[in-house]
């Protein structure tokens, strides 16, 4: 449970610094694309280690085929819109054809394959808390250095390029970060939700405020909150805290909208 | 001295010309208007002014300085207002941090907000006539008047000599695109700044337009408001006649394009 506790301290802190740069970006749906195309990697190692004894980590698999995947595509000279395009079209699509294909050729039922997509933030391991802790400490790292460029370059690509500044470059150093916080949020809180508690949060942040270090503080309680809410129902139902979780942000989402509305109108 | 010179430039996008034979010498100090159709080349030429695009023939100078071979000099004097359609609204940036962050950038990785940088945002965003109840609100919450106000300011911040803005007028209200006008005659001459300006609608700037540049994806015509709004050169621009009428001795070309 302590292990659990920790780790939704470190999911918090992943969703407010790195969903709030996804949202600056317009990358919501990039982030599902990514969540996706890292269950696709997942699943390919583990059709390789399963099937034909080839030793592959799923995390390894994941970060592999989400670099090959998104880097291309971010380091091209299209603007961010119409990359966010390509990821959510084509991409999406062969990454989750690519996972049904390996998920249907794992001839025995996988325990560590369906873990994959529902996860479980109770049966955490201390090397999953080590590599959240790990991606914490990097995505910090990479936001303290870059912050200001990371934000000029979404906010204005072209007085951000006059300036000297390449969007391109930052489009890439972003996507790196967020392929590999995806993959080690995955073993946490599962493919079909990774983006939920990612993007949910600040989503709800922007609705309450126009402040960037507010809306980044108020992500971190926000999903600190909301994980722990589900912790607690899983001490007295059997399902999965991240689902709790998830649906307890639907709400509050659907509040701060209808604040925000009320507020503007 | 020359603000811009441009000899034989051409601009390609692969193998799709954007701009050929185009050449011209800007005086500094001037206010030059780049006037053409959708599609003509005249947010190209700004960004070959600023070495955004590659040249493949021909070359393009800013005070005397190759564009191509000195980048980063180049950056030093130029300084850019974006169209408004490039502002991403989704980040939360109040428009003192606007002008802020562009200043920090430009001093360096990891510069830290001093006290004389914060007096500096406040000087230029009071120049500009934002008021100052506008100055913490976030940028997207203001009007597009303001917006443009804050993005001048901004690019004044970097101190440059030549200032260009890409379609500065586009959604802006009516009295607001007279303070703008008003306010880059006094920085003509004042700050001695040269500036370019690409829009569709020349009615309220013209009587402080001293260079034209008419362009559909080569030059048509460049020199004084009056030797080039023809009704030949116009009908070779857009394609169509257009009448020019004279107003109080300033020649106006009744042209009613838009930004598409």
């Amino acid at each position: 449970m302590l292990k659990a506790f920790i780790a939704t301290i470190l999911v918090s802190i992943l969703s407010a610094i790195i969903g709030n740069h996804t949202l600056y970006r317009k990358g919501t749906f990039f982030s599902v694309s990514i969540a996706h195309i890292s269950f696709a990697g997942a699943t390919m190692a583990l059709f390789l280690t399963l099937e034909c004894k080839i030793n592959i980590s799923p995390y390894v698999g994941a970060i592999i085929l989400g670099l090959l995947l998104v880097l291309p595509i971010s380091l091209s000279k299209r603007s961010l819109e119409e990359v966010y395009e390509i990821m959510i079209g084509a991409v999406f699509a062969i990454s989750m054809s690519l996972a049904v294909l390996f998920f249907s050729l794992l001839r025995e039922y996988s325990v560590e394959a369906w873990g994959l997509i529902v996860g479980d933030i109770l049966l955490l391991t201390n090397e999953d808390i080590i590599s959240l802790c790990i991606m914490v400490i990097i995505a910090i790292s990479i936001i303290i250095l870059v912050n200001r460029e990371l934000i000029y370059t979404a906010f204005d690509p072209e007085g951000a390029e006059s300036l000297g500044i390449s969007p391109r470059k930052y489009n890439v150093i972003f996507s790196i970060l967020l392929v590999l916080a995806t993959v080690v949020l995955i073993k946490t809180i599962g493919v079909f939700l990774v983006y939920v508690i990612m993007l949910l949060p600040p989503l709800i942040a922007k609705e309450i405020t126009h402040n960037i270090k507010k809306q980044i503080i108020l992500s971190f309680f926000i999903t600190f909150v909301s994980l722990n809410l589900g912790l607690l129902f899983a001490l007295f139902i059997d399902v999965a805290p991240s689902a709790i979780a998830g649906i307890i942000l639907a709400l509050i989402y659907s509040g701060a909208y209808v604040y925000h509305t009320k507020r503007t109108t | 001295m020359y603000a811009v010179e441009a000899h034989d430039l051409e601009v390609k996008y692969e193998k799709l010309i954007a701009l050929e034979n185009v050449s011209f010498r800007i005086p500094h100090p001037s206010i030059t208007v780049v006037l053409g159709p959708n599609g003509a080349g005249k947010t190209t030429l700004l960004r070959a002014m600023l070495g955004l695009v590659k040249i493949s023939k021909g070359e393009i100078k800013v005070f005397g300085k190759n564009v191509t071979e000195n980048i980063n000099g180049i950056r030093k004097l130029v300084g850019y207002v974006p169209q408004r359609d490039y502002i991403n609204d989704y980040v939360p940036l109040t428009a003192f941090d606007v002008v802020l962050n562009a200043y920090l950038l430009r001093k360096g990785w990891l510069s830290i907000p001093r006290k004389k940088y914060i007096n500096e945002v406040a000087f230029y965003l009071s120049l500009v006539g934002l008021p100052k109840d506008a100055w913490k609100k976030p940028f997207q919450e203001l009007s597009i008047g303001q917006q443009q106000k804050v993005m001048i300011a901004r690019a004044l911040v970097l101190k440059p000599k030549l200032l260009l803005l890409d379609e500065p007028f586009s959604a802006v209200d009516i009295p607001s695109q007279c303070e703008i006008v008003n306010f880059l005659g006094f920085l003509k001459e004042k700050y001695k700044i040269s500036i370019i300006l690409v829009t569709h609608d020349i009615t309220h700037i013209a009587p402080i337009i001293d260079y034209v540049i008419l362009l559909n994806k080569k030059l048509i015509a460049f020199g004084r408001p009056r030797d080039v709004f023809t009704e030949e050169n116009l009908l070779k621009t857009y394609g169509h006649r257009i009448r020019v009428i004279s107003v109080k001795g300033f020649c106006i070309p009744l042209i009613g394009d838009r930004h598409a």
